[in-house]
């Protein structure tokens, strides 16, 4: 083996090794050839050849033994010598086979392999080292390199088992090297046992393949594998094995522990699963909006609701911020919130308004903050339901109200019911809005106001009946009616002609409500939309209700109030003329109690001088009757008699000036009275020049009275006018009488200077007078005013135009019929 | 057959004098009396046939008179003719309620009175 490996020892470069030689040949040469024309001079030829060689080889021989030769063979030693250490103090096997597959060498680390002594195994094939399933392939790797050169296996490293000596086999690791020599070609095996390893490796590869166990148990457990089979199978697993090791039982234990731990989270999972499905089909059930975004406004969640009303996707909405979905002042408002919500950590009520399809939205939303662990807001939560119908309803209703409100003022309604009409079709999007009333006699619908400007409201009316057609329908049944536009009108609603002109109120989708007060209907409310537009809301007959209630109240109210009005200047009137009547009862009652004192003073006097006037009348009545007494006399006592009949007549004026007359009511003729009068004045007047003109009625019924109170009246009368005509002389006194509703009238006229205005308030007063001292007493007028008083009628006195004054009479014509019975059944008892 | 009486019964003297002076001429007897008590004493004294009565008058007025006249049992049959100067109302029903012969406001005519007074004593015109 020594001879081999020298040959493969690490030589001096062979550049070197070349150099040297050539060095040592040309010097050696050149010494050849400087020494030998010295020490064999003239030797030529052959000779010279053979001596030049000869001098040349032992010239050179001493330098290429030192320089070459030694060096090189100190060197194979060298290397030879650690070849053989290497391989004996290897601890893996080296062993070297020939081209023939005979042993060459056979180290000790082998022989411990193996169990072979070198001695036993040198010249021998390889093959009773190997197990008897690898020697055909053995020899078929060897015919195949031998004929070839080429295998495989060179420079590899392999595994395989190797067959000791004692039978058993063993892993080994095989590195093959093939190398050549002049004898041929050499393969040297280095062998490794590698039982250890492969144990390692095995135990290795049963815990990779446990875990793997405990891995896919695991993943099935959490995939919601049944935790009982999996546990079943891994105690299989283990079962496989005939006995339990250490291993085993610590592999159940985490087997165990796994799938504790994957129950609890399955059981996490599964509770949190139900629990997201229970919030996932809240969420998505849930009328309202429902949100979440995180702490820098991004959006991570919508539901269902939110999706629909805003025509977005969960997927396109995640993670935007309101800033990139709308715009600007609306996510200015959400953003505001939120901030706050952050800032303040509790939960905000407040309304936002949205941008949707048909406009701005008001929502009413709550926002709360979504704590993390730390009890830092995380998330802002959101959710919100749609207020503007109701928002919207609050408008309407507010607007309503006002008008309502508005409508309750009663003054100048018709005027402002047209405006207030307006305003409800605005707040109630309807088209027109018109109010018709009923007449009073039930037959008509009038119109009074309408939302229509130019339309001649006063001509504007329908019957109720079939002609009226729904209006007339809604008046008569009270029931509002309300066509929504789908389809022709039905024939009973249609307006007949030519009531179908009136253009208010025909359309194609219409509400009539009756206008009803304390149950009584008093018109219709009629209100249309054109058919192009939005049906009519649920909300909206409501509403109009609402509104048809409130203008039928006011309607009445105002109709209330002009009554009220009516009546009150109805009062007023009767009070006014109340007070003047009382006011003139006053005057009169004063004037009574004027007469009154004075006729008490009268009845005193006029006892005091009965009783002078009894005693005179007396003694002359009884001298009359004296046959002693001459003629003179007589026509003297005649005289006496006759002033103290005067004298009585004036007693008895006083007397019934106090109205304590005896005198008896009959039916009388005025004008005979009046008659009677002027037999006693005619001619006093005649004597003054005083044209008498009479113009009697001779129609006049019979009037209750006092024949001789009723003369004294109009002797009064017409002696004041006698006198107020004197100073001028002549003068007519015209005399009328005529009928005048249920009173007689007589009038006395002068033609003398009239009453002057400042004592027409004193005429009638006692004692008042404007003729001369004892011309009158004053008390004419005051008693003819006591007469009439007492007659039940009444006297006054005007100043003529054409000049002069005239006294008026009126005496009633039945009233006293009851009392002309009693005075005529009393005077003849 | 005696002399009718009249008993005139008046607080003014002078209706009294000139009333007793008309009658003594028509042959009457006449008592008198100023005042209602007087009168009502005369009555019952003097017995008259007939009483000429003023109304208003002194001590008692001619109501208290007349009445007391027509309860009492010895007077109650005399015929009374109320003589008065008062204009009171309803006078005159009141007298005639308690059963007056005649009744004359002053001034009266005096014919009509002594036919009056003749009619309640009972004797025709005079002279018969």
């Amino acid at each position: 083996m020594k001879q081999y490996t020298w040959t493969v020892a690490s030589l001096p470069s062979p550049l070197r090794l070349f150099l040297t030689v050539l060095v040592i040949v040309f010097l050696a040469e050149a010494a050849v050839m400087f020494l030998l024309p010295v020490l064999l001079p003239g030797v030529e030829g052959l000779a010279g050849a053979i001596a030049d060689a000869s001098i040349l080889t032992v010239l050179s021989a001493p330098f290429l033994w030192w320089f070459i030769v030694r060096p090189l063979c100190s060197t194979a030693m060298a290397e030879q010598a650690r070849a053989v250490t290497i391989v004996a103090h290897s601890s893996d096997g080296i062993i070297t086979i020939n081209e023939q597959g005979l042993v060459e060498s056979f180290n000790q680390a082998a022989e411990c392999l193996f169990g072979y002594r070198e001695e036993e195994v040198l010249g021998k094939p390889l093959n009773f080292l190997m197990p008897e399933r690898y020697r055909d392939a053995h020899r078929r790797g060897l015919e195949r390199v031998r004929s070839t050169g080429e295998s495989h296996l060179i420079g590899k490293t392999i595994e395989l088992y190797g067959l000791r000596k004692d039978g058993s086999e063993f892993p080994l690791e095989l590195s093959l090297a093939a190398w050549k020599t002049a004898k041929g070609a050499f393969y040297t095996g280095i062998i490794r046992d590698i039982t250890e390893r492969k144990q390692v490796e095995r135990a290795l590869e049963a815990r990779v393949r446990q875990w793997e166990t405990v891995v896919g148990l695991c993943q099935r457990a959490l995939a919601g594998a049944d935790p009982s089979t999996l546990m079943d199978e891994a105690v299989a697993l283990v079962a496989q094995r005939r006995t339990f090791t250490q291993d085993d039982v610590q592999f159940l234990q985490v087997v165990s522990n796994v799938l504790l731990a994957a129950i609890q989270r399955r059981r996490a999972e599964e509770a949190l699963r139900e629990s997201e499905e229970r919030f996932a089909s809240f969420m998505s059930h849930l009328p309202g909006l429902a949100w979440m975004k995180d702490a820098e406004g991004r959006y991570v969640y919508i539901n269902e609701s939110y999706e629909k009303t805003f025509h977005m996707k969960l997927s396109d909405l995640c993670g935007k911020t309101d800033d990139e979905v709308w715009p600007p002042a609306i996510a200015a408002q959400y953003q505001e919130n939120d901030r706050q919500v952050m800032r303040s950590r509790a939960a905000l009520q407040t309304i936002e308004t949205a941008l949707h399809d048909d406009g701005l939205h008001y929502w009413l939303v709550c926002k709360f903050p979504i704590l993390d662990e730390n009890g830092t807001p995380a998330m802002v939560g959101g959710a919100a339901v749609d207020i503007t119908d109701q928002k919207r309803m609050e408008e309407t209703l507010q607007a309503l109200y006002l008008a309502s409100l508005a409508i309750q003022e009663p003054l100048a309604l018709r005027a402002r019911l047209g405006r207030l009409l307006q305003v409800a079709r605005d707040v109630l999007h309807m088209d027109r809005l018109n109010i018709l009333l009923a007449d009073s006699a039930g037959q008509w619908l009038e119109m009074v106001a309408s939302t229509e400007a130019g339309e001649p409201l006063e001509t504007l009316r329908v019957p109720i009946g079939p002609e009226g057609g729904g209006l007339a329908q809604a008046y008569r049944t009270q029931q509002p009616i309300v066509w929504d536009g789908q389809g022709p009108v039905p024939e009973a609603l249609r307006l007949k002609p030519p009531y179908d002109q009136v253009k208010a109120i025909r359309s194609q989708a219409f509400i009539i409500l009756p206008l009803v007060v304390h149950g009584r209907v008093i018109g219709v409310l009629a209100t249309d939309r054109r058919t192009s537009r939005r049906p009519f809301e649920p909300a909206l007959l409501g509403l109009l209700q609402l509104f048809a209630t409130q203008a039928a109240l006011a309607i009445e109210h105002a109709r209330l109030y002009e009554q009220v009005t009516r009546h009150a200047e109805e009062l007023e009137q009767r009070v006014e003329e109340r007070t003047r009547a009382l006011q003139e009862a006053q005057a009169q009652l004063v004037q009574s109690a004027k007469l009154a004192a004075l006729g008490t003073l009268a009845a005193g006097v006029a006892h005091e001088l009965n009783q002078p006037l009894t005693v005179i009348r007396g003694y002359a009545q009884a001298l009359m009757a004296d046959d002693r007494l001459d003629l003179e006399t007589k026509a003297d006592l005649d005289r006496i008699q006759a002033q103290t009949t005067r004298m009585a007549r004036i007693i008895n004026h006083l007397r019934d000036f106090s109205r304590q007359s005896h005198g008896t009511f009959e039916p009388l003729a005025l004008n005979q009275v009046i008659e009677d009068s002027f037999t006693l004045l005619s001619q006093q007047l005649q004597a003054r020049n005083i044209e008498v003109v009479k113009a009697l009625d001779p129609g006049l019924p019979m009037i209750p009275g006092d024949r001789f109170q009723l003369e004294q009246v109009f002797i009064n009368l017409i002696t004041n006018a006698r006198d107020a005509m004197q100073p001028q002389g002549g003068g007519r006194l015209t005399v009328t009488t005529r009928v005048a509703g249920g009173f007689v009238e007589a009038a006395v006229a002068d033609t003398g200077p009239g009453i002057p205005e400042a004592i027409r308030d004193l005429i009638f007063d006692p004692f008042f007078t404007t003729k001369e001292v004892g011309q009158g007493t004053g008390l004419g007028l005051s008693i003819s005013y006591g007469i009439i008083t007492q007659h039940g009628g009444e006297i006054r006195v005007e100043n003529r135009p054409e000049g002069g004054a005239v006294f008026v009479v009126r005496l009633p014509i039945t009233k006293h019929a009851a009392g002309v019975e009693r005075q005529e059944s009393r005077s003849g008892a | 057959m005696s002399a009718r009486r009249v008993l005139v019964v008046d607080d003014d003297p002078a209706v009294v004098q000139m009333l007793t002076s008309i009658l003594r001429k028509e042959g009457y007897d006449v008592v008198t009396a100023l005042d209602a008590l007087q009168g009502v004493m005369r009555a019952h004294r003097d017995k008259p046939d007939v009483i000429l009565l003023d109304i208003m008058m002194p001590a008692g007025g001619g109501f208290s008179v007349l009445e007391r006249l027509k309860t009492s049992i010895h007077t109650s049959m005399i015929p009374v003719i109320v003589l008065t100067g008062s204009v009171e109302a309803g006078i005159e029903d009141k007298a005639r309620v308690l059963g007056v012969q005649g009744f004359f406001h002053k001034p009266c005519d005096i014919g009509a009175l002594l036919d009056c007074i003749r009619q309640a004593v009972g004797e025709g015109p005079p002279g018969s």
